[in-house]
Protein backbone atom coordinates (compact mmCIF):
# COMPACT_ATOMS: atom_id res chain seq x y z
CA UNK A 1 0.00 0.00 0.00
CA UNK A 2 2.86 2.36 0.77
CA UNK A 3 4.14 1.97 -2.82
CA UNK A 4 0.69 2.86 -4.11
CA UNK A 5 0.66 6.01 -2.01
CA UNK A 6 3.88 7.15 -3.53
CA UNK A 7 2.58 6.26 -6.98
CA UNK A 8 -0.72 7.99 -6.20
CA UNK A 9 0.46 11.32 -4.88
CA UNK A 10 4.15 11.11 -4.06
CA UNK A 11 3.52 10.71 -0.36
CA UNK A 12 4.70 7.92 1.94
CA UNK A 13 7.75 5.80 1.50
CA UNK A 14 9.63 6.41 -1.72
CA UNK A 15 9.47 3.61 -4.27
CA UNK A 16 12.99 3.57 -5.69
CA UNK A 17 11.99 2.09 -9.03
CA UNK A 18 9.29 4.70 -9.59
CA UNK A 19 11.67 7.44 -8.51
CA UNK A 20 14.27 6.22 -11.02
CA UNK A 21 11.65 6.14 -13.77
CA UNK A 22 10.53 9.67 -12.88
CA UNK A 23 14.08 10.96 -13.07
CA UNK A 24 14.81 9.23 -16.36
CA UNK A 25 11.56 10.21 -18.04
CA UNK A 26 11.76 13.83 -16.83
CA UNK A 27 13.84 14.63 -19.91
CA UNK A 28 10.71 14.09 -21.99
CA UNK A 29 8.57 16.36 -19.80
CA UNK A 30 6.60 19.27 -21.24
CA UNK A 31 8.66 22.41 -21.74
CA UNK A 32 6.51 25.51 -21.83
CA UNK A 33 6.58 27.47 -25.06
CA UNK A 34 4.90 30.77 -25.86
CA UNK A 35 1.46 30.23 -27.31
CA UNK A 36 0.72 32.54 -30.25
CA UNK A 37 -2.99 33.32 -30.26
CA UNK A 38 -4.97 35.03 -33.00
CA UNK A 39 -6.63 38.32 -32.12
CA UNK A 40 -10.02 36.68 -32.22
CA UNK A 41 -11.18 33.08 -32.65
CA UNK A 42 -11.24 32.16 -36.31
CA UNK A 43 -14.37 30.15 -36.73
CA UNK A 44 -14.08 27.72 -39.57
CA UNK A 45 -16.81 27.85 -42.16
CA UNK A 46 -18.51 24.54 -42.45
CA UNK A 47 -18.21 23.69 -46.14
CA UNK A 48 -20.96 21.12 -45.99
CA UNK A 49 -23.30 23.59 -44.37
CA UNK A 50 -22.47 26.20 -47.02
CA UNK A 51 -23.01 23.70 -49.83
CA UNK A 52 -26.38 22.67 -48.40
CA UNK A 53 -27.43 26.30 -47.97
CA UNK A 54 -26.39 27.10 -51.56
CA UNK A 55 -28.36 24.11 -52.83
CA UNK A 56 -31.47 25.24 -50.96
CA UNK A 57 -31.13 28.80 -52.29
CA UNK A 58 -30.70 27.52 -55.85
CA UNK A 59 -33.69 25.21 -55.51
CA UNK A 60 -35.84 28.06 -54.22
CA UNK A 61 -34.64 30.33 -57.02
CA UNK A 62 -35.43 27.64 -59.58
CA UNK A 63 -38.87 27.13 -58.10
CA UNK A 64 -39.49 30.86 -58.12
CA UNK A 65 -38.46 31.15 -61.77
CA UNK A 66 -40.56 28.11 -62.70
CA UNK A 67 -43.66 29.43 -60.96
CA UNK A 68 -43.03 32.87 -62.39
CA UNK A 69 -42.93 31.46 -65.92
CA UNK A 70 -46.19 29.61 -65.34
CA UNK A 71 -48.06 32.49 -63.73
CA UNK A 72 -50.03 34.83 -65.98
CA UNK A 73 -48.41 38.09 -66.79
CA UNK A 74 -50.31 40.94 -65.24
CA UNK A 75 -52.09 43.53 -67.33
CA UNK A 76 -49.75 46.38 -66.39
CA UNK A 77 -46.84 44.30 -67.67
CA UNK A 78 -48.55 43.87 -71.02
CA UNK A 79 -49.51 47.51 -71.18
CA UNK A 80 -45.96 48.61 -70.38
CA UNK A 81 -44.33 46.22 -72.82
CA UNK A 82 -42.17 47.68 -75.57
CA UNK A 83 -43.81 47.87 -78.98
CA UNK A 84 -44.47 44.49 -80.44
CA UNK A 85 -42.57 43.54 -83.58
CA UNK A 86 -44.66 43.12 -86.64
CA UNK A 87 -45.44 39.48 -87.33
CA UNK A 88 -43.95 37.84 -90.42
CA UNK A 89 -47.48 37.30 -91.63
CA UNK A 90 -48.08 41.02 -91.42
CA UNK A 91 -44.87 41.76 -93.20
CA UNK A 92 -45.85 39.34 -95.86
CA UNK A 93 -49.17 41.12 -96.22
CA UNK A 94 -47.39 44.39 -96.45
CA UNK A 95 -45.01 43.10 -99.04
CA UNK A 96 -47.96 42.16 -101.18
CA UNK A 97 -48.39 45.80 -101.80
CA UNK A 98 -45.88 45.73 -104.57
CA UNK A 99 -47.78 48.21 -106.58
CA UNK A 100 -47.88 50.84 -103.91
CA UNK A 101 -45.80 53.82 -104.79
CA UNK A 102 -42.29 54.14 -103.42
CA UNK A 103 -43.17 56.95 -101.01
CA UNK A 104 -45.82 54.81 -99.44
CA UNK A 105 -43.42 51.89 -99.00
CA UNK A 106 -40.84 54.03 -97.29
CA UNK A 107 -43.45 55.25 -94.89
CA UNK A 108 -44.59 51.70 -94.20
CA UNK A 109 -41.08 50.50 -93.42
CA UNK A 110 -40.58 53.44 -91.16
CA UNK A 111 -43.74 52.56 -89.28
CA UNK A 112 -42.74 48.96 -88.87
CA UNK A 113 -39.31 49.87 -87.59
CA UNK A 114 -40.10 52.68 -85.21
CA UNK A 115 -41.91 52.20 -81.90
CA UNK A 116 -45.61 52.56 -82.01
CA UNK A 117 -47.34 55.33 -80.30
CA UNK A 118 -48.54 54.86 -76.81
CA UNK A 119 -51.82 53.03 -76.72
CA UNK A 120 -54.88 54.93 -75.73
CA UNK A 121 -56.48 54.18 -72.35
CA UNK A 122 -59.23 52.27 -74.07
CA UNK A 123 -56.75 49.90 -75.69
CA UNK A 124 -54.95 49.33 -72.41
CA UNK A 125 -58.25 48.55 -70.76
CA UNK A 126 -59.01 46.09 -73.52
CA UNK A 127 -55.62 44.50 -73.20
CA UNK A 128 -56.25 43.89 -69.52
CA UNK A 129 -58.82 41.35 -70.58
CA UNK A 130 -56.38 39.65 -72.89
CA UNK A 131 -54.10 38.05 -70.41
CA UNK A 132 -53.17 34.44 -70.83
CA UNK A 133 -55.18 33.49 -67.76
CA UNK A 134 -58.29 35.28 -68.91
CA UNK A 135 -59.14 34.51 -72.50
CA UNK A 136 -60.68 37.28 -74.56
CA UNK A 137 -64.46 37.08 -74.44
CA UNK A 138 -66.41 36.60 -77.69
CA UNK A 139 -68.04 39.94 -77.01
CA UNK A 140 -64.64 41.62 -76.90
CA UNK A 141 -63.61 39.96 -80.14
CA UNK A 142 -66.97 40.76 -81.71
CA UNK A 143 -66.66 44.44 -80.85
CA UNK A 144 -63.16 44.53 -82.27
CA UNK A 145 -64.17 42.87 -85.50
CA UNK A 146 -67.15 45.16 -85.84
CA UNK A 147 -64.93 48.19 -85.39
CA UNK A 148 -62.50 46.85 -87.96
CA UNK A 149 -65.36 46.12 -90.32
CA UNK A 150 -66.63 49.70 -90.03
CA UNK A 151 -63.13 51.03 -90.68
CA UNK A 152 -62.70 48.92 -93.80
CA UNK A 153 -66.11 49.99 -95.08
CA UNK A 154 -65.20 53.61 -94.49
CA UNK A 155 -61.97 53.21 -96.41
CA UNK A 156 -63.69 51.34 -99.20
CA UNK A 157 -66.30 54.11 -99.52
CA UNK A 158 -63.79 56.92 -99.85
CA UNK A 159 -64.49 58.61 -103.16
CA UNK A 160 -61.75 58.40 -105.74
CA UNK A 161 -63.05 61.47 -107.46
CA UNK A 162 -61.57 63.78 -104.95
CA UNK A 163 -57.90 64.53 -105.67
CA UNK A 164 -56.51 64.15 -102.12
CA UNK A 165 -58.57 62.86 -99.23
CA UNK A 166 -57.45 63.35 -95.65
CA UNK A 167 -57.38 59.87 -94.05
CA UNK A 168 -55.63 60.85 -90.80
CA UNK A 169 -58.62 59.74 -88.75
CA UNK A 170 -58.78 56.33 -90.44
CA UNK A 171 -55.03 55.95 -90.10
CA UNK A 172 -55.09 56.67 -86.37
CA UNK A 173 -58.04 54.38 -85.87
CA UNK A 174 -56.32 51.63 -87.77
CA UNK A 175 -53.22 51.88 -85.58
CA UNK A 176 -55.27 51.39 -82.46
CA UNK A 177 -57.15 48.49 -83.96
CA UNK A 178 -53.90 46.97 -85.20
CA UNK A 179 -52.46 46.89 -81.69
CA UNK A 180 -55.61 45.36 -80.28
CA UNK A 181 -55.75 42.92 -83.16
CA UNK A 182 -52.26 41.63 -82.38
CA UNK A 183 -53.19 41.03 -78.77
CA UNK A 184 -56.43 39.29 -79.62
CA UNK A 185 -54.76 37.12 -82.24
CA UNK A 186 -52.00 36.05 -79.86
CA UNK A 187 -54.55 35.31 -77.22
CA UNK A 188 -56.53 33.17 -79.65
CA UNK A 189 -53.37 31.34 -80.74
CA UNK A 190 -52.41 30.64 -77.15
CA UNK A 191 -55.91 29.25 -76.53
CA UNK A 192 -55.83 27.16 -79.68
CA UNK A 193 -58.79 29.06 -81.15
CA UNK A 194 -57.82 28.63 -84.79
CA UNK A 195 -60.85 30.23 -86.56
CA UNK A 196 -60.51 33.49 -84.67
CA UNK A 197 -56.77 33.43 -85.00
CA UNK A 198 -57.02 33.04 -88.78
CA UNK A 199 -59.69 35.70 -89.11
CA UNK A 200 -57.68 38.22 -87.13
CA UNK A 201 -54.55 37.18 -89.02
CA UNK A 202 -56.31 37.94 -92.31
CA UNK A 203 -57.43 41.31 -91.00
CA UNK A 204 -54.01 42.41 -89.81
CA UNK A 205 -52.41 43.27 -93.22
CA UNK A 206 -55.30 45.59 -94.04
CA UNK A 207 -55.01 47.41 -90.73
CA UNK A 208 -51.29 47.69 -91.31
CA UNK A 209 -51.72 49.13 -94.78
CA UNK A 210 -54.21 51.73 -93.59
CA UNK A 211 -52.04 52.60 -90.59
CA UNK A 212 -49.15 53.22 -92.95
CA UNK A 213 -50.99 55.54 -95.29
CA UNK A 214 -49.97 59.12 -95.61
CA UNK A 215 -52.38 61.76 -94.32
CA UNK A 216 -53.38 62.55 -97.85
CA UNK A 217 -52.64 59.50 -99.97
CA UNK A 218 -52.75 59.52 -103.74
CA UNK A 219 -55.56 57.97 -105.72
CA UNK A 220 -53.33 55.09 -106.68
CA UNK A 221 -52.56 54.23 -103.07
CA UNK A 222 -56.19 54.26 -102.07
CA UNK A 223 -57.15 52.29 -105.14
CA UNK A 224 -54.75 49.49 -104.34
CA UNK A 225 -56.11 49.09 -100.81
CA UNK A 226 -59.70 49.18 -101.94
CA UNK A 227 -59.04 46.55 -104.59
CA UNK A 228 -57.42 44.27 -102.07
CA UNK A 229 -60.35 44.68 -99.65
CA UNK A 230 -62.70 43.61 -102.39
CA UNK A 231 -60.50 40.85 -103.73
CA UNK A 232 -59.91 39.21 -100.36
CA UNK A 233 -63.51 39.70 -99.28
CA UNK A 234 -62.31 40.60 -95.86
CA UNK A 235 -65.42 42.60 -95.00
CA UNK A 236 -67.63 39.62 -95.77
CA UNK A 237 -65.43 37.39 -93.64
CA UNK A 238 -65.65 39.79 -90.74
CA UNK A 239 -69.37 40.14 -91.19
CA UNK A 240 -69.82 36.40 -90.95
CA UNK A 241 -67.92 36.29 -87.71
CA UNK A 242 -69.92 39.23 -86.33
CA UNK A 243 -73.17 37.47 -87.16
CA UNK A 244 -72.01 34.25 -85.55
CA UNK A 245 -70.89 36.01 -82.41
CA UNK A 246 -74.17 37.92 -82.17
CA UNK A 247 -76.13 34.68 -82.55
CA UNK A 248 -74.03 33.07 -79.82
CA UNK B 1 -12.21 -0.76 7.88
CA UNK B 2 -8.62 -0.49 8.98
CA UNK B 3 -6.66 2.72 9.49
CA UNK B 4 -4.85 2.57 6.15
CA UNK B 5 -8.06 2.17 4.11
CA UNK B 6 -9.62 5.05 6.03
CA UNK B 7 -6.62 7.22 5.23
CA UNK B 8 -6.86 6.29 1.57
CA UNK B 9 -10.56 7.18 1.45
CA UNK B 10 -9.84 10.48 3.18
CA UNK B 11 -7.19 11.31 0.62
CA UNK B 12 -9.62 10.59 -2.20
CA UNK B 13 -12.30 12.78 -0.58
CA UNK B 14 -9.84 15.63 -0.15
CA UNK B 15 -8.73 15.13 -3.74
CA UNK B 16 -12.32 15.31 -4.95
CA UNK B 17 -12.90 18.54 -3.05
CA UNK B 18 -9.74 20.06 -4.50
CA UNK B 19 -10.81 18.82 -7.95
CA UNK B 20 -14.15 20.64 -7.67
CA UNK B 21 -12.42 23.80 -6.55
CA UNK B 22 -9.90 23.73 -9.39
CA UNK B 23 -12.61 22.96 -11.93
CA UNK B 24 -14.46 26.02 -10.72
CA UNK B 25 -11.31 28.10 -11.22
CA UNK B 26 -10.93 26.68 -14.71
CA UNK B 27 -14.58 27.50 -15.37
CA UNK B 28 -13.97 31.14 -14.56
CA UNK B 29 -10.94 31.19 -16.81
CA UNK B 30 -12.96 29.63 -19.62
CA UNK B 31 -15.66 32.25 -19.18
CA UNK B 32 -13.06 35.02 -19.33
CA UNK B 33 -11.34 33.46 -22.36
CA UNK B 34 -14.66 33.31 -24.17
CA UNK B 35 -14.93 37.08 -23.91
CA UNK B 36 -11.54 37.41 -25.62
CA UNK B 37 -9.30 37.49 -22.55
CA UNK B 38 -6.01 36.10 -23.88
CA UNK B 39 -4.38 36.09 -20.47
CA UNK B 40 -7.13 33.83 -19.16
CA UNK B 41 -6.57 31.41 -22.02
CA UNK B 42 -2.80 31.43 -21.43
CA UNK B 43 -3.51 30.57 -17.81
CA UNK B 44 -5.57 27.61 -19.04
CA UNK B 45 -2.62 26.69 -21.25
CA UNK B 46 -0.29 26.73 -18.24
CA UNK B 47 -2.69 24.52 -16.31
CA UNK B 48 -3.52 22.00 -18.99
CA UNK B 49 -0.52 21.93 -21.36
CA UNK B 50 1.33 19.21 -19.37
CA UNK B 51 -1.74 16.98 -19.56
CA UNK B 52 -2.17 17.61 -23.30
CA UNK B 53 1.55 16.98 -23.78
CA UNK B 54 1.29 13.69 -21.89
CA UNK B 55 -1.74 12.52 -23.86
CA UNK B 56 0.03 13.28 -27.12
CA UNK B 57 3.29 11.76 -25.98
CA UNK B 58 1.46 8.52 -25.26
CA UNK B 59 0.31 8.37 -28.89
CA UNK B 60 2.45 10.45 -31.25
CA UNK B 61 6.18 10.62 -32.07
CA UNK B 62 8.05 12.63 -29.46
CA UNK B 63 9.50 15.17 -31.92
CA UNK B 64 5.99 16.03 -33.17
CA UNK B 65 4.40 16.51 -29.77
CA UNK B 66 5.42 20.13 -29.18
CA UNK B 67 3.77 21.26 -32.42
CA UNK B 68 0.72 19.13 -31.76
CA UNK B 69 0.29 20.73 -28.34
CA UNK B 70 0.15 24.15 -30.01
CA UNK B 71 -2.34 22.83 -32.55
CA UNK B 72 -4.58 21.48 -29.83
CA UNK B 73 -4.67 24.75 -27.93
CA UNK B 74 -5.27 26.81 -31.05
CA UNK B 75 -8.13 24.49 -31.94
CA UNK B 76 -9.51 24.87 -28.44
CA UNK B 77 -9.20 28.65 -28.63
CA UNK B 78 -11.14 28.76 -31.88
CA UNK B 79 -13.80 26.33 -30.68
CA UNK B 80 -14.21 27.60 -27.17
CA UNK B 81 -17.70 28.86 -28.01
CA UNK B 82 -18.79 25.24 -28.62
CA UNK B 83 -17.94 24.15 -25.06
CA UNK B 84 -21.29 23.91 -23.29
CA UNK B 85 -20.14 23.12 -19.75
CA UNK B 86 -17.32 25.49 -18.87
CA UNK B 87 -16.36 23.23 -15.92
CA UNK B 88 -15.62 20.38 -18.36
CA UNK B 89 -12.72 22.13 -20.09
CA UNK B 90 -10.20 19.48 -19.00
CA UNK B 91 -12.09 16.52 -20.43
CA UNK B 92 -12.93 18.53 -23.52
CA UNK B 93 -9.37 19.51 -24.37
CA UNK B 94 -8.17 15.97 -23.53
CA UNK B 95 -10.59 14.69 -26.17
CA UNK B 96 -9.30 17.24 -28.68
CA UNK B 97 -5.75 16.03 -27.97
CA UNK B 98 -6.69 12.35 -28.45
CA UNK B 99 -8.47 13.17 -31.71
CA UNK B 100 -5.51 15.23 -32.89
CA UNK B 101 -3.17 12.32 -32.26
CA UNK B 102 -5.44 9.98 -34.23
CA UNK B 103 -5.66 12.52 -37.01
CA UNK B 104 -1.86 12.77 -37.06
CA UNK B 105 -1.50 9.01 -37.55
CA UNK B 106 -4.16 8.99 -40.23
CA UNK B 107 -2.33 11.63 -42.23
CA UNK B 108 1.18 10.35 -41.61
CA UNK B 109 0.30 7.05 -43.30
CA UNK B 110 0.34 8.89 -46.61
CA UNK B 111 3.88 10.17 -46.08
CA UNK B 112 7.18 8.55 -45.27
CA UNK B 113 7.26 8.04 -41.56
CA UNK B 114 10.46 8.28 -39.50
CA UNK B 115 10.34 5.44 -37.02
CA UNK B 116 10.88 5.93 -33.32
CA UNK B 117 13.89 3.63 -33.54
CA UNK B 118 15.59 5.90 -36.07
CA UNK B 119 15.19 8.80 -33.68
CA UNK B 120 16.43 6.78 -30.74
CA UNK B 121 19.64 5.94 -32.61
CA UNK B 122 20.48 9.62 -32.79
CA UNK B 123 20.43 9.97 -29.01
CA UNK B 124 22.62 8.57 -26.34
CA UNK B 125 22.66 8.29 -22.57
CA UNK B 126 19.66 8.96 -20.36
CA UNK B 127 17.53 10.47 -23.11
CA UNK B 128 17.88 7.30 -25.17
CA UNK B 129 16.96 5.24 -22.14
CA UNK B 130 13.95 7.51 -21.57
CA UNK B 131 12.76 6.87 -25.09
CA UNK B 132 13.15 3.13 -24.69
CA UNK B 133 11.12 3.19 -21.46
CA UNK B 134 8.52 5.35 -23.15
CA UNK B 135 8.25 2.78 -25.92
CA UNK B 136 7.58 0.09 -23.32
CA UNK B 137 4.88 2.24 -21.70
CA UNK B 138 3.28 2.81 -25.10
CA UNK B 139 2.92 -0.90 -25.64
CA UNK B 140 0.71 -1.17 -22.55
CA UNK B 141 -3.10 -0.92 -22.81
CA UNK B 142 -4.11 2.62 -23.74
CA UNK B 143 -5.79 3.48 -20.41
CA UNK B 144 -2.64 2.59 -18.52
CA UNK B 145 -0.32 4.27 -21.01
CA UNK B 146 -1.93 7.68 -20.73
CA UNK B 147 -2.13 7.62 -16.94
CA UNK B 148 1.44 6.39 -16.51
CA UNK B 149 2.85 8.98 -18.90
CA UNK B 150 1.05 11.73 -17.01
CA UNK B 151 2.37 10.39 -13.71
CA UNK B 152 5.92 9.36 -14.61
CA UNK B 153 6.78 11.78 -17.45
CA UNK B 154 4.77 14.88 -16.63
CA UNK B 155 5.14 14.41 -12.88
CA UNK B 156 1.45 14.88 -12.13
CA UNK B 157 -0.06 13.29 -9.04
CA UNK B 158 -3.07 10.99 -9.19
CA UNK B 159 -5.51 13.69 -8.02
CA UNK B 160 -4.10 16.13 -10.57
CA UNK B 161 -4.55 13.58 -13.34
CA UNK B 162 -8.15 13.03 -12.26
CA UNK B 163 -8.85 16.75 -12.07
CA UNK B 164 -7.30 17.59 -15.44
CA UNK B 165 -8.66 14.67 -17.46
CA UNK B 166 -12.08 14.56 -15.85
CA UNK B 167 -11.65 10.92 -14.81
CA UNK B 168 -12.69 9.85 -11.31
CA UNK B 169 -9.84 9.58 -8.79
CA UNK B 170 -10.72 5.92 -8.24
CA UNK B 171 -10.30 5.14 -11.93
CA UNK B 172 -6.98 6.94 -12.05
CA UNK B 173 -5.76 5.08 -8.98
CA UNK B 174 -6.73 1.70 -10.44
CA UNK B 175 -5.09 2.54 -13.77
CA UNK B 176 -1.91 3.63 -12.05
CA UNK B 177 -1.77 0.53 -9.86
CA UNK B 178 -2.44 -2.00 -12.63
CA UNK B 179 -0.42 -0.13 -15.22
CA UNK B 180 2.61 0.10 -12.95
CA UNK B 181 2.41 -3.59 -12.21
CA UNK B 182 2.42 -4.40 -15.93
CA UNK B 183 5.21 -1.92 -16.59
CA UNK B 184 7.46 -3.45 -13.95
CA UNK B 185 7.01 -6.86 -15.55
CA UNK B 186 7.81 -5.51 -19.03
CA UNK B 187 10.85 -3.54 -17.86
CA UNK B 188 12.27 -6.56 -16.07
CA UNK B 189 11.56 -8.69 -19.13
CA UNK B 190 13.50 -6.28 -21.40
CA UNK B 191 16.34 -5.67 -18.95
CA UNK B 192 15.45 -2.01 -18.40
CA UNK B 193 14.70 -2.30 -14.72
Amino acid sequence: MKNDDYLWNGSGEVDEEIERLEQTLASLRFKAQPLPLPAAPTRRVNIRFLAAAAAVVMALAGLWIYLGSRAPRSAPQIASQPPLPVEPQSQKGASDQATVQSNGEKERRAFVAKPRRKASPRIVESSEALTAAAPASPLEIGRHIESAQLLLRAVKNISEDEPAVDVSYERGRSRLLLQQNILLRRNAEARGNLPISETLGALEPFLLDIANLREKPSRGEMSVIKQRIEKKEIIATLQVYSTVSILN
Amino acid sequence: MNAMEATGDLIILVGQAQQRSRASDSGQLVEAARTGDHDAFRRLYDLYAPMVHGILLARAPQWEVADLVQDVFLTAFNRLHTLRDREAFGGWIAMIARNRAMDFHRRSRQTEEITEEMAVEQNTGSEAEARRILEVIRRLPEAYTETLVLRLVEGMTGPEIAERTGLTPASVRVNLHRGMKLLREKLHGEGLA
